[in-house]
Protein backbone atom coordinates (compact mmCIF):
# COMPACT_ATOMS: atom_id res chain seq x y z
CA UNK A 1 0.00 0.00 0.00
CA UNK A 2 2.78 2.33 0.89
CA UNK A 3 4.72 1.74 -2.03
CA UNK A 4 2.09 2.46 -4.33
CA UNK A 5 1.25 5.53 -2.06
CA UNK A 6 5.00 6.31 -3.07
CA UNK A 7 4.85 5.34 -7.22
CA UNK A 8 1.62 7.90 -7.47
CA UNK A 9 4.20 10.75 -5.68
CA UNK A 10 7.33 9.89 -7.80
CA UNK A 11 7.59 10.52 -11.39
CA UNK A 12 6.60 7.44 -13.72
CA UNK A 13 9.92 8.07 -15.64
CA UNK A 14 12.18 7.59 -13.13
CA UNK A 15 10.45 4.19 -12.03
CA UNK A 16 10.70 3.08 -15.63
CA UNK A 17 14.46 4.48 -15.51
CA UNK A 18 15.18 2.40 -12.81
CA UNK A 19 13.12 -0.63 -13.63
CA UNK A 20 14.92 -0.74 -16.80
CA UNK A 21 17.93 -0.18 -15.46
CA UNK A 22 17.45 -2.56 -12.44
CA UNK A 23 16.40 -5.75 -14.69
CA UNK A 24 19.07 -4.36 -17.23
CA UNK A 25 21.78 -5.54 -14.47
CA UNK A 26 19.98 -8.57 -13.45
CA UNK A 27 20.24 -10.06 -16.84
CA UNK A 28 24.13 -8.82 -17.59
CA UNK A 29 24.50 -10.09 -13.86
CA UNK A 30 22.76 -13.59 -14.74
CA UNK A 31 25.22 -13.65 -18.29
CA UNK A 32 28.05 -12.47 -16.21
CA UNK A 33 27.85 -15.28 -13.63
CA UNK A 34 27.26 -18.02 -16.30
CA UNK A 35 30.56 -16.88 -17.99
CA UNK A 36 32.57 -17.19 -14.97
CA UNK A 37 30.70 -20.05 -13.87
CA UNK A 38 31.87 -21.74 -17.56
CA UNK A 39 35.09 -20.27 -17.78
CA UNK A 40 35.93 -21.62 -13.70
CA UNK A 41 34.26 -25.06 -15.04
CA UNK A 42 36.95 -24.47 -17.89
CA UNK A 43 39.79 -24.12 -16.35
CA UNK A 44 39.55 -26.80 -13.81
CA UNK A 45 38.94 -29.43 -16.69
CA UNK A 46 42.13 -28.35 -18.14
CA UNK A 47 43.44 -28.50 -14.71
CA UNK A 48 42.72 -32.46 -14.55
CA UNK A 49 43.67 -32.63 -17.96
CA UNK A 50 47.12 -31.85 -17.61
CA UNK A 51 47.04 -33.30 -14.26
CA UNK A 52 46.10 -36.46 -15.85
CA UNK A 53 48.95 -36.04 -18.55
CA UNK A 54 51.42 -35.58 -15.93
CA UNK A 55 50.45 -38.89 -14.17
CA UNK A 56 50.35 -40.57 -17.81
CA UNK A 57 54.02 -39.47 -18.62
CA UNK A 58 54.63 -40.16 -14.92
CA UNK A 59 53.57 -43.61 -15.47
CA UNK A 60 55.04 -44.08 -18.87
CA UNK A 61 58.54 -43.17 -17.63
CA UNK A 62 57.79 -45.86 -15.00
CA UNK A 63 57.20 -48.44 -17.24
CA UNK A 64 60.12 -47.41 -19.24
CA UNK A 65 62.71 -47.56 -16.45
CA UNK A 66 61.32 -50.54 -15.23
CA UNK A 67 61.95 -52.33 -18.46
CA UNK A 68 65.18 -50.99 -18.53
CA UNK A 69 65.90 -52.30 -14.85
CA UNK A 70 64.39 -55.42 -16.07
CA UNK A 71 66.45 -55.61 -19.58
CA UNK A 72 70.22 -54.76 -16.80
CA UNK A 73 68.57 -57.72 -14.41
CA UNK A 74 68.65 -60.11 -17.40
CA UNK A 75 72.09 -58.92 -18.69
CA UNK A 76 73.40 -59.37 -15.59
CA UNK A 77 72.24 -62.77 -14.93
CA UNK A 78 73.23 -63.91 -18.67
CA UNK A 79 76.82 -61.94 -18.02
CA UNK A 80 77.58 -62.99 -14.60
CA UNK A 81 75.99 -66.25 -14.24
CA UNK A 82 75.86 -67.83 -18.15
CA UNK A 83 78.50 -66.26 -19.35
CA UNK A 84 81.27 -67.66 -16.80
CA UNK A 85 79.93 -71.29 -16.54
CA UNK A 86 79.75 -71.85 -20.66
CA UNK A 87 84.14 -70.19 -20.16
CA UNK A 88 84.43 -73.05 -17.47
CA UNK A 89 82.83 -75.16 -20.08
CA UNK A 90 85.15 -74.25 -22.51
CA UNK A 91 87.97 -74.47 -20.62
CA UNK A 92 87.55 -78.05 -19.82
CA UNK A 93 87.29 -78.61 -23.82
CA UNK A 94 90.24 -76.72 -24.81
CA UNK A 95 92.44 -78.73 -27.78
CA UNK A 96 95.39 -80.13 -24.79
CA UNK A 97 92.17 -82.27 -24.23
CA UNK A 98 93.04 -84.90 -26.99
CA UNK A 99 96.43 -85.12 -25.47
CA UNK A 100 95.23 -86.08 -22.45
CA UNK A 101 95.03 -89.63 -20.75
CA UNK A 102 91.55 -91.41 -21.55
CA UNK A 103 90.50 -90.94 -17.61
CA UNK A 104 91.08 -87.30 -17.70
CA UNK A 105 89.17 -86.63 -20.81
CA UNK A 106 86.54 -88.51 -19.52
CA UNK A 107 86.62 -86.36 -16.46
CA UNK A 108 87.07 -83.25 -18.31
CA UNK A 109 84.09 -84.26 -20.59
CA UNK A 110 81.68 -85.09 -17.64
CA UNK A 111 82.63 -81.75 -15.27
CA UNK A 112 81.80 -79.81 -18.84
CA UNK A 113 78.57 -81.52 -19.63
CA UNK A 114 77.57 -80.58 -15.92
CA UNK A 115 78.42 -77.12 -16.27
CA UNK A 116 76.40 -76.80 -19.69
CA UNK A 117 73.54 -78.54 -17.55
CA UNK A 118 74.13 -75.73 -15.33
CA UNK A 119 73.09 -73.27 -17.61
CA UNK A 120 71.01 -74.58 -19.18
CA UNK A 121 69.18 -74.73 -15.77
CA UNK A 122 69.73 -71.27 -15.35
CA UNK A 123 68.75 -69.69 -18.83
CA UNK A 124 65.75 -72.02 -18.28
CA UNK A 125 65.32 -69.77 -14.85
CA UNK A 126 65.70 -66.70 -16.59
CA UNK A 127 63.07 -67.59 -19.27
CA UNK A 128 60.74 -68.68 -17.16
CA UNK A 129 61.46 -65.43 -14.92
CA UNK A 130 60.04 -63.62 -18.22
CA UNK A 131 57.00 -65.65 -19.16
CA UNK A 132 55.82 -68.60 -15.96
CA UNK A 133 55.74 -71.54 -17.59
CA UNK A 134 52.93 -73.16 -15.23
CA UNK A 135 50.96 -69.42 -15.97
CA UNK A 136 51.50 -70.43 -19.97
CA UNK A 137 50.32 -73.99 -19.83
CA UNK A 138 47.98 -73.74 -16.55
CA UNK A 139 46.46 -70.24 -16.43
CA UNK A 140 46.15 -67.89 -13.73
CA UNK A 141 45.37 -70.28 -10.69
CA UNK A 142 48.16 -72.61 -11.00
CA UNK A 143 50.44 -70.12 -11.44
CA UNK A 144 49.29 -68.08 -8.49
CA UNK A 145 49.48 -71.22 -6.39
CA UNK A 146 52.54 -72.26 -7.59
CA UNK A 147 53.97 -68.51 -6.32
CA UNK A 148 52.32 -68.50 -3.26
CA UNK A 149 53.27 -72.36 -2.68
CA UNK A 150 57.32 -71.42 -3.25
CA UNK A 151 56.77 -68.13 -0.83
CA UNK A 152 55.20 -70.50 1.86
CA UNK A 153 57.75 -73.09 1.15
CA UNK A 154 60.81 -70.43 2.52
CA UNK A 155 59.08 -70.85 6.05
CA UNK A 156 59.61 -66.53 6.29
CA UNK A 157 55.58 -65.84 6.02
CA UNK A 158 52.50 -67.97 5.23
CA UNK A 159 51.42 -67.72 2.03
CA UNK A 160 47.82 -69.21 0.39
CA UNK A 161 45.71 -68.48 -1.86
CA UNK A 162 41.99 -69.55 -3.22
CA UNK A 163 40.51 -69.31 -6.40
CA UNK A 164 36.24 -69.78 -5.64
CA UNK A 165 35.53 -69.53 -9.52
CA UNK A 166 37.96 -69.28 -12.37
CA UNK A 167 36.36 -72.37 -14.62
CA UNK A 168 36.73 -69.87 -17.80
CA UNK A 169 40.22 -68.37 -18.28
CA UNK A 170 40.88 -65.16 -18.86
CA UNK A 171 42.72 -64.51 -22.07
CA UNK A 172 46.56 -65.06 -22.00
CA UNK A 173 48.01 -61.58 -22.01
CA UNK A 174 45.56 -60.34 -19.60
CA UNK A 175 46.46 -63.50 -17.13
CA UNK A 176 50.19 -62.25 -17.76
CA UNK A 177 49.37 -58.89 -16.43
CA UNK A 178 47.21 -59.82 -13.21
CA UNK A 179 49.92 -62.25 -12.90
CA UNK A 180 52.55 -59.62 -12.69
CA UNK A 181 50.14 -57.09 -10.67
CA UNK A 182 50.21 -60.01 -8.09
CA UNK A 183 53.95 -60.48 -8.14
CA UNK A 184 54.62 -56.76 -7.69
CA UNK A 185 52.04 -56.76 -4.47
CA UNK A 186 53.42 -59.62 -3.00
CA UNK A 187 57.02 -58.42 -3.77
CA UNK A 188 55.96 -55.14 -1.66
CA UNK A 189 54.29 -56.90 1.29
CA UNK A 190 57.50 -59.36 1.60
CA UNK A 191 59.88 -56.23 1.48
CA UNK A 192 58.06 -53.84 3.22
CA UNK A 193 55.07 -54.81 5.29
CA UNK A 194 56.62 -57.23 8.02
CA UNK A 195 53.40 -59.20 7.74
CA UNK A 196 53.37 -62.80 9.35
CA UNK A 197 50.58 -64.42 6.38
CA UNK A 198 49.07 -63.29 3.13
CA UNK A 199 46.08 -64.36 1.25
CA UNK A 200 44.58 -64.34 -1.65
CA UNK A 201 41.15 -65.00 -2.81
CA UNK A 202 39.14 -64.98 -6.44
CA UNK A 203 36.00 -64.19 -7.15
CA UNK A 204 33.76 -63.41 -10.11
CA UNK A 205 30.87 -61.11 -10.20
CA UNK A 206 28.71 -59.58 -12.86
CA UNK A 207 30.96 -58.92 -15.56
CA UNK A 208 34.29 -58.57 -13.01
CA UNK A 209 36.84 -60.65 -12.45
CA UNK A 210 38.33 -60.09 -8.70
CA UNK A 211 41.61 -60.59 -6.56
CA UNK A 212 42.07 -59.52 -2.63
CA UNK A 213 45.18 -60.03 -1.44
CA UNK A 214 44.99 -59.64 2.60
CA UNK A 215 48.29 -59.34 5.22
CA UNK A 216 48.52 -58.26 9.12
CA UNK A 217 51.57 -55.65 8.47
CA UNK A 218 52.37 -52.20 7.33
CA UNK A 219 50.17 -51.47 4.59
CA UNK A 220 48.78 -48.77 2.10
CA UNK A 221 45.08 -46.93 2.38
CA UNK A 222 44.09 -45.89 -1.04
CA UNK A 223 45.13 -42.15 -0.10
CA UNK A 224 49.08 -43.18 0.39
CA UNK A 225 48.36 -45.30 -2.56
CA UNK A 226 47.44 -42.18 -4.68
CA UNK A 227 49.85 -39.67 -3.35
CA UNK A 228 52.87 -42.19 -4.33
CA UNK A 229 51.41 -42.86 -7.37
CA UNK A 230 51.47 -38.76 -8.22
CA UNK A 231 55.17 -38.80 -6.31
CA UNK A 232 58.19 -39.43 -7.98
CA UNK A 233 59.19 -42.68 -5.85
CA UNK A 234 57.02 -45.34 -6.02
CA UNK A 235 57.70 -47.26 -9.08
CA UNK A 236 56.23 -50.68 -8.37
CA UNK A 237 52.90 -48.61 -8.01
CA UNK A 238 53.35 -46.83 -10.96
CA UNK A 239 53.63 -49.84 -12.62
CA UNK A 240 50.90 -51.30 -11.18
CA UNK A 241 48.76 -48.37 -12.18
CA UNK A 242 49.83 -48.57 -16.01
CA UNK A 243 49.15 -52.40 -15.78
CA UNK A 244 45.92 -51.97 -14.43
CA UNK A 245 45.13 -48.75 -17.22
CA UNK A 246 45.90 -51.30 -19.98
CA UNK A 247 43.24 -53.68 -18.28
CA UNK A 248 40.77 -51.35 -17.70
CA UNK A 249 40.55 -52.11 -14.36
CA UNK A 250 40.83 -50.61 -10.68
CA UNK A 251 42.80 -51.04 -7.60
CA UNK A 252 41.67 -50.01 -4.35
CA UNK A 253 43.67 -50.18 -1.10
CA UNK A 254 42.08 -49.91 2.48
CA UNK A 255 42.13 -51.12 6.02
CA UNK A 256 39.50 -53.89 7.20
CA UNK A 257 36.85 -52.90 9.53
CA UNK A 258 38.52 -54.66 12.23
CA UNK A 259 41.98 -52.50 11.87
CA UNK A 260 44.00 -55.69 11.79
CA UNK A 261 44.38 -56.32 8.12
CA UNK A 262 45.04 -54.54 4.75
CA UNK A 263 43.25 -55.42 1.84
CA UNK A 264 44.14 -55.01 -1.84
CA UNK A 265 41.75 -55.51 -4.24
CA UNK A 266 41.63 -55.82 -7.94
CA UNK A 267 38.78 -55.18 -10.05
CA UNK A 268 39.24 -55.99 -13.58
CA UNK A 269 36.81 -56.72 -16.72
CA UNK A 270 36.02 -60.06 -17.58
CA UNK A 271 36.38 -61.18 -21.31
CA UNK A 272 33.56 -60.59 -23.55
CA UNK A 273 32.44 -63.80 -25.02
CA UNK A 274 31.41 -62.88 -28.37
CA UNK A 275 35.19 -61.54 -28.96
CA UNK B 1 12.72 12.25 -34.97
CA UNK B 2 10.62 9.49 -33.14
CA UNK B 3 10.32 8.79 -36.99
CA UNK B 4 13.94 8.33 -37.69
CA UNK B 5 14.04 5.73 -34.51
CA UNK B 6 11.40 4.21 -35.52
CA UNK B 7 13.09 3.47 -39.22
CA UNK B 8 16.44 2.89 -38.19
CA UNK B 9 15.18 0.25 -35.57
CA UNK B 10 12.79 -1.44 -38.01
CA UNK B 11 15.44 -1.42 -40.51
CA UNK B 12 17.89 -2.87 -38.65
CA UNK B 13 16.39 -5.91 -39.07
CA UNK B 14 18.14 -6.23 -42.76
CA UNK B 15 21.07 -6.79 -40.92
CA UNK B 16 21.07 -10.06 -40.04
CA UNK B 17 19.20 -10.79 -43.69
CA UNK B 18 22.34 -8.65 -45.11
CA UNK B 19 25.03 -11.19 -43.09
CA UNK B 20 23.42 -13.97 -43.74
CA UNK B 21 23.25 -13.76 -47.67
CA UNK B 22 26.87 -12.11 -47.36
CA UNK B 23 28.08 -15.61 -46.09
CA UNK B 24 25.37 -17.62 -47.62
CA UNK B 25 27.59 -20.58 -48.49
CA UNK B 26 27.64 -22.20 -44.92
CA UNK B 27 27.69 -26.31 -45.19
CA UNK B 28 24.74 -26.56 -43.28
CA UNK B 29 22.35 -24.00 -41.74
CA UNK B 30 20.47 -25.07 -38.44
CA UNK B 31 17.12 -24.47 -38.25
CA UNK B 32 17.63 -21.95 -35.44
CA UNK B 33 19.05 -19.65 -37.96
CA UNK B 34 16.17 -20.04 -40.25
CA UNK B 35 13.63 -18.80 -37.01
CA UNK B 36 15.70 -15.58 -37.06
CA UNK B 37 15.90 -15.24 -40.71
CA UNK B 38 11.82 -15.59 -40.56
CA UNK B 39 11.65 -13.27 -37.78
CA UNK B 40 13.69 -10.75 -39.85
CA UNK B 41 11.98 -11.26 -42.36
CA UNK B 42 8.49 -10.70 -40.73
CA UNK B 43 9.49 -7.56 -38.89
CA UNK B 44 10.30 -6.14 -42.39
CA UNK B 45 6.95 -7.09 -43.71
CA UNK B 46 5.06 -5.72 -40.80
CA UNK B 47 7.03 -2.52 -41.23
CA UNK B 48 5.89 -2.85 -44.92
CA UNK B 49 2.76 -3.38 -44.30
CA UNK B 50 2.64 -0.53 -41.47
CA UNK B 51 3.99 1.99 -44.61
CA UNK B 52 1.58 0.64 -47.25
CA UNK B 53 -1.59 0.38 -45.01
CA UNK B 54 -1.61 2.24 -42.43
CA UNK B 55 -5.47 2.61 -41.99
CA UNK B 56 -5.61 -1.30 -41.85
CA UNK B 57 -2.89 -0.86 -38.61
CA UNK B 58 -5.01 -0.97 -35.48
CA UNK B 59 -4.71 -2.59 -31.85
CA UNK B 60 -5.11 -5.96 -33.05
CA UNK B 61 -2.21 -5.48 -35.64
CA UNK B 62 0.43 -4.98 -32.38
CA UNK B 63 -1.05 -7.60 -30.73
CA UNK B 64 -0.25 -10.29 -33.15
CA UNK B 65 3.00 -8.77 -33.70
CA UNK B 66 3.62 -9.68 -29.62
CA UNK B 67 2.07 -13.15 -30.42
CA UNK B 68 4.28 -13.86 -33.45
CA UNK B 69 7.36 -12.36 -31.69
CA UNK B 70 6.97 -14.51 -28.69
CA UNK B 71 6.21 -17.44 -31.33
CA UNK B 72 9.26 -16.50 -33.33
CA UNK B 73 11.85 -16.54 -29.97
CA UNK B 74 10.13 -19.62 -28.61
CA UNK B 75 10.90 -21.63 -31.68
CA UNK B 76 14.68 -20.10 -32.00
CA UNK B 77 14.70 -21.23 -27.96
CA UNK B 78 12.92 -25.22 -28.83
CA UNK B 79 15.77 -25.41 -31.38
CA UNK B 80 19.04 -24.39 -29.37
CA UNK B 81 17.71 -26.18 -26.30
CA UNK B 82 19.06 -30.17 -26.65
CA UNK B 83 17.15 -31.20 -23.21
CA UNK B 84 14.24 -33.11 -24.02
CA UNK B 85 12.58 -32.17 -20.93
CA UNK B 86 12.65 -28.23 -21.53
CA UNK B 87 11.68 -28.70 -25.31
CA UNK B 88 8.32 -30.44 -23.74
CA UNK B 89 8.23 -27.45 -21.81
CA UNK B 90 8.62 -25.06 -24.40
CA UNK B 91 6.26 -26.51 -26.78
CA UNK B 92 3.71 -26.81 -24.07
CA UNK B 93 3.48 -23.20 -23.22
CA UNK B 94 3.62 -22.06 -27.08
CA UNK B 95 0.42 -23.99 -27.06
CA UNK B 96 -1.25 -22.95 -24.26
CA UNK B 97 0.42 -18.96 -24.47
CA UNK B 98 -1.37 -19.00 -28.33
CA UNK B 99 -4.90 -20.82 -27.29
CA UNK B 100 -4.74 -17.93 -24.16
CA UNK B 101 -3.94 -15.67 -26.37
CA UNK B 102 -6.73 -16.12 -28.46
CA UNK B 103 -9.12 -16.86 -25.65
CA UNK B 104 -7.90 -12.93 -23.92
CA UNK B 105 -8.39 -11.02 -27.45
CA UNK B 106 -11.48 -13.05 -27.80
CA UNK B 107 -12.68 -11.51 -24.45
CA UNK B 108 -11.74 -8.22 -24.01
CA UNK B 109 -10.65 -7.10 -27.82
CA UNK B 110 -7.02 -6.03 -28.37
CA UNK B 111 -7.78 -2.77 -26.73
CA UNK B 112 -4.15 -0.83 -26.27
CA UNK B 113 -1.35 -0.66 -28.58
CA UNK B 114 1.30 -1.23 -25.74
CA UNK B 115 -1.23 -3.97 -23.88
CA UNK B 116 0.37 -4.77 -20.48
CA UNK B 117 -0.58 -8.06 -19.98
CA UNK B 118 0.31 -9.61 -23.73
CA UNK B 119 3.67 -7.53 -23.23
CA UNK B 120 4.54 -8.50 -19.30
CA UNK B 121 2.85 -11.98 -20.40
CA UNK B 122 5.62 -12.30 -23.17
CA UNK B 123 8.65 -10.98 -21.66
CA UNK B 124 8.45 -12.94 -18.23
CA UNK B 125 8.31 -16.06 -20.07
CA UNK B 126 10.90 -15.17 -22.57
CA UNK B 127 13.50 -14.34 -20.15
CA UNK B 128 12.48 -17.59 -17.99
CA UNK B 129 12.80 -19.61 -21.41
CA UNK B 130 16.48 -17.85 -21.72
CA UNK B 131 17.12 -18.61 -18.37
CA UNK B 132 16.50 -22.26 -19.15
CA UNK B 133 19.38 -22.19 -22.10
CA UNK B 134 21.56 -20.91 -19.66
CA UNK B 135 20.90 -23.61 -16.89
CA UNK B 136 21.32 -26.42 -20.11
CA UNK B 137 24.41 -24.66 -20.81
CA UNK B 138 25.45 -24.79 -17.01
CA UNK B 139 24.03 -28.49 -17.10
CA UNK B 140 26.02 -29.42 -19.80
CA UNK B 141 30.03 -28.24 -19.89
CA UNK B 142 31.41 -28.10 -23.21
CA UNK B 143 35.39 -27.35 -24.26
CA UNK B 144 34.03 -23.86 -25.74
CA UNK B 145 33.48 -20.60 -24.19
CA UNK B 146 29.83 -19.87 -24.17
CA UNK B 147 30.36 -16.48 -26.12
CA UNK B 148 31.55 -18.76 -28.98
CA UNK B 149 28.35 -20.40 -29.47
CA UNK B 150 26.04 -17.83 -31.77
CA UNK B 151 22.51 -18.99 -30.04
CA UNK B 152 24.68 -17.10 -26.77
CA UNK B 153 24.37 -14.10 -28.83
CA UNK B 154 20.94 -14.30 -30.56
CA UNK B 155 19.46 -14.89 -26.71
CA UNK B 156 21.69 -12.30 -25.52
CA UNK B 157 20.00 -9.92 -27.87
CA UNK B 158 16.53 -11.15 -27.05
CA UNK B 159 17.25 -10.55 -23.49
CA UNK B 160 18.62 -6.90 -23.34
CA UNK B 161 15.62 -5.75 -26.12
CA UNK B 162 13.00 -8.10 -23.93
CA UNK B 163 14.03 -6.44 -20.25
CA UNK B 164 15.18 -3.13 -22.10
CA UNK B 165 11.43 -2.44 -22.62
CA UNK B 166 9.64 -4.15 -20.28
CA UNK B 167 8.82 -1.12 -17.66
CA UNK B 168 8.51 1.01 -20.43
CA UNK B 169 6.04 -0.86 -22.62
CA UNK B 170 4.32 -1.87 -19.24
CA UNK B 171 3.14 1.70 -18.20
CA UNK B 172 3.79 2.97 -21.36
CA UNK B 173 -0.82 3.10 -21.69
CA UNK B 174 -1.36 4.87 -18.60
CA UNK B 175 2.00 7.36 -18.57
CA UNK B 176 2.10 8.26 -22.37
CA UNK B 177 3.18 11.84 -21.84
CA UNK B 178 5.51 11.10 -19.38
CA UNK B 179 6.96 7.89 -21.35
CA UNK B 180 7.15 9.58 -24.67
CA UNK B 181 11.14 10.37 -24.08
CA UNK B 182 11.55 7.50 -23.33
CA UNK B 183 10.67 6.07 -27.13
CA UNK B 184 13.94 6.41 -28.98
CA UNK B 185 15.42 4.29 -26.17
CA UNK B 186 13.13 1.97 -26.87
CA UNK B 187 14.30 1.66 -30.46
CA UNK B 188 17.57 1.70 -29.28
CA UNK B 189 16.76 -1.91 -27.78
CA UNK B 190 15.19 -3.30 -30.41
CA UNK B 191 18.30 -1.62 -32.91
CA UNK B 192 20.66 -3.28 -30.43
CA UNK B 193 18.73 -7.00 -30.66
CA UNK B 194 19.25 -6.87 -34.20
CA UNK B 195 22.97 -6.22 -33.94
CA UNK B 196 23.41 -9.17 -31.84
CA UNK B 197 21.18 -11.09 -34.39
CA UNK B 198 23.42 -10.27 -37.03
CA UNK B 199 26.47 -10.89 -35.19
CA UNK B 200 25.14 -14.22 -33.63
CA UNK B 201 24.92 -15.31 -37.76
CA UNK B 202 28.40 -14.48 -38.27
CA UNK B 203 29.98 -16.74 -35.58
CA UNK B 204 27.47 -19.42 -36.73
CA UNK B 205 29.54 -18.53 -40.29
CA UNK B 206 32.66 -19.06 -38.30
CA UNK B 207 31.77 -22.02 -36.10
CA UNK B 208 30.99 -24.01 -39.25
CA UNK B 209 34.42 -22.82 -41.03
CA UNK B 210 36.41 -24.43 -37.96
CA UNK B 211 34.12 -27.31 -37.80
CA UNK B 212 35.14 -27.66 -41.60
CA UNK B 213 38.92 -27.34 -40.65
CA UNK B 214 38.82 -30.01 -37.72
CA UNK B 215 37.77 -32.56 -40.31
CA UNK B 216 40.03 -32.23 -42.84
CA UNK B 217 42.39 -35.40 -43.61
CA UNK B 218 45.44 -36.29 -43.23
CA UNK B 219 46.53 -36.28 -46.62
CA UNK B 220 49.26 -39.20 -46.00
CA UNK B 221 47.07 -41.63 -43.28
CA UNK B 222 44.42 -41.90 -46.03
CA UNK B 223 44.45 -44.84 -48.73
CA UNK B 224 44.45 -44.40 -52.12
Amino acid sequence: MYLLQATNNINISSVVLLGTLGILILVMGLVFFIIQHQRRVLKYQQKLQQMEIDQQKMMLSASIRMQEEERQRLAADLHDDAGPLLATARLYLNENLVNQDKASQLQAIFQARQIIDETIQLIRNISHSLMPPTLKNFGLESAINDLFQKISGSGAINASSRFHDYRERLKGDKELIIFRIVQELVNNILKHSSSSFIHLTQNLHGDKFYLRVHHDGRGLVQADFEKLNKSNIGLGLKNISSRLRVLQGKIHFEKDISQTYYKVTIEVPRDDPYQ
Amino acid sequence: MEKIFFYIANLSSIIPILVFFIYYKFAKIEKSIWVIMFYSFFVLLTLAFYLLATHLVNNYFFSGIYLFEYLFFSFFLYYAITIQFLKKIIIALIIIITILFFIYIGFFGATNQYDPILVGGKAILLISMSVLFFYEKMQKPSADFIYEDYRFWVILGILIYISGTFFAYIFYNSYQSQLTKFIPYLYLMYTLKSIFHAYSIYIFKNNVNKSINKSDPIPFLDFE
